[in-house]
């Protein structure tokens, strides 16, 4: 992955695949998957070599879904959302370990980072009460639905 | 109407001169490349991406435009003009979104088959004439139409053939209102966002080959903004109040560009 960022690997018949180019699908610069991909991946964002920079993983999914010889990050969530939808996407596995929701749980799938509600300095009662209604077990059902996970904590 | 844009002119300024005076002109029009994360803000890479992706689309949309507005005005029945003006003026009601969504899905893997990632300056330019191109055929046939009839006859006076009478004399006459059309149709490229944003690729570079991806300043607004904080953000503001000039300049040259000549 890290040779496939950086534009050392460039075809994919350099690693046993068809002989095609490979495009690069990056994130653009202030969003927090690029963050947490370069910094599992130890790299610098101006050493990325990309093809196509894209905004929200919507636009990802489908650059990867359209492009036979595309490569790309998003979240797990929504990937297997639209993967299980009939979309021609499908999740890498960082080595031994696959891209499911149970590896993210227990903990077994490294790249994760946490979701943050945030407010503008101290939050009104309502506000923090609806935070921790967002907190509850009263929403898990909507979090894995959408194939993210629920914290309990 | 003028209210509101001096409103977003004004607002624009402000922001903009509050992030001049932190980070200067200098690194905005110089440097290794946009990390704006890391300080780096130079902006001519994309200015030249817009300028280009405008000039592009504008020469294959004026071609074709002033071709086709020929066509209808002089080489077609009145049930077929207004079939296709028809079709133009639907052509022009699209909103940029469904363009770019179409684009992405049809011209992208296309030239993708051919070579590279697809989403290039030139899938960029591409579904800019498509946009454009109803503007001029349209603006252009209304131009053709408004020149008096007595040149056509006078044409006809002195036994030359039609395709010599429309492009010596009308189209000559035409000229002023076509190159109005040329420029508002411009003035429109470059200030296309999301059309943009979803087929050239967004990798910050300057424009020196057509199968290369390329990020526009419209783009890169959309794509940064929801995300940067404060001199980011700035420079973002900045480089939107640069759009404006250079839309308004157009408007200006166009409305002096005019008003020597007589009106067709």
């Amino acid at each position: 992955m890290r040779q496939i960022y950086l534009g050392t690997i460039s075809n994919w018949k350099q690693i046993g695949g068809l002989d095609k180019e490979i495009i690069v699908v990056h994130k653009a610069e202030g969003r927090s998957t690029l963050d947490v991909f370069l910094e599992y991946f130890k790299l610098q964002n101006h050493e990325v070599s990309a093809d196509v920079i894209t905004g929200e993983n919507q636009q990802g999914i489908k650059t990867v879904a359209t492009n036979v010889s595309a490569i790309g990050y998003v979240s797990i969530g929504a990937a297997l959302v639209e993967r299980d939808r009939g979309v021609p996407i499908e999740p890498i596995n960082l080595g031994a370990i696959s891209a499911t929701v149970e590896n993210v749980i227990s903990g077994t799938y490294p790249i994760t980072r946490s979701l943050n509600l945030v407010t503008l300095g101290e939050a009104p009662k309502e506000v923090t009460e609806f935070i921790k209604y967002c907190q509850s077990a009263h929403i898990r059902d909507l979090v894995e639905e959408a194939n993210f996970v629920y914290l309990q904590n | 109407m003028s209210t509101l844009i001096v409103w977003i002119l004004f607002f624009l300024l402000k922001e903009s001169w509050s992030t001049l005076s932190i980070v200067g002109i200098g690194p905005l029009f110089s440097g290794e490349g946009w990390f704006p994360t890391l300080g780096r803000f130079n902006l001519l890479p994309m200015i030249a991406t817009s300028l280009v992706l405008g000039l592009g689309a504008l020469i294959v949309a004026m071609t074709i435009g002033i071709f086709v507005a020929i066509f209808i005005c002089y080489y077609t029945p009145p049930l077929l003009q207004k079939f296709t003006r028809g079709i133009l003026d639907l052509m022009a009601g699209v909103p940029s979104v469904i363009f770019g969504l179409w684009a992405l899905v049809t011209i992208v893997p296309l030239l993708a088959q051919w070579q590279g990632p697809g989403t290039t300056l030139l899938a960029g330019i591409t579904v800019l004439a498509i946009m454009i191109l109803p503007t001029v055929a349209i603006l252009t046939e209304q131009a053709l139409r408004r020149v008096p009839t007595d040149y056509h006859i006078a044409g006809l006076s002195l036994g030359l053939k039609r395709s010599t009478i429309i492009f010596s004399i009308l189209l000559r006459i035409a000229k002023p209102s076509i190159i109005s059309a040329g420029l508002l149709a411009f003035a429109r490229a470059i200030g296309e966002t999301m059309a943009v944003l979803m087929v050239s690729g967004n990798v910050v570079g300057y424009p020196d080959h057509f199968l290369k991806p390329v990020r526009a300043l419209t783009a890169n607004i959309a794509l940064e903004m929801p995300y940067a904080t404060s001199v980011h953000r700035g420079v973002l503001f900045v480089s939107g109040f640069l759009l404006i000039l250079v839309v308004l300049s157009l408007v200006l040259f166009d409305q002096l560009g005019s008003r020597g000549q007589h009106d067709v």
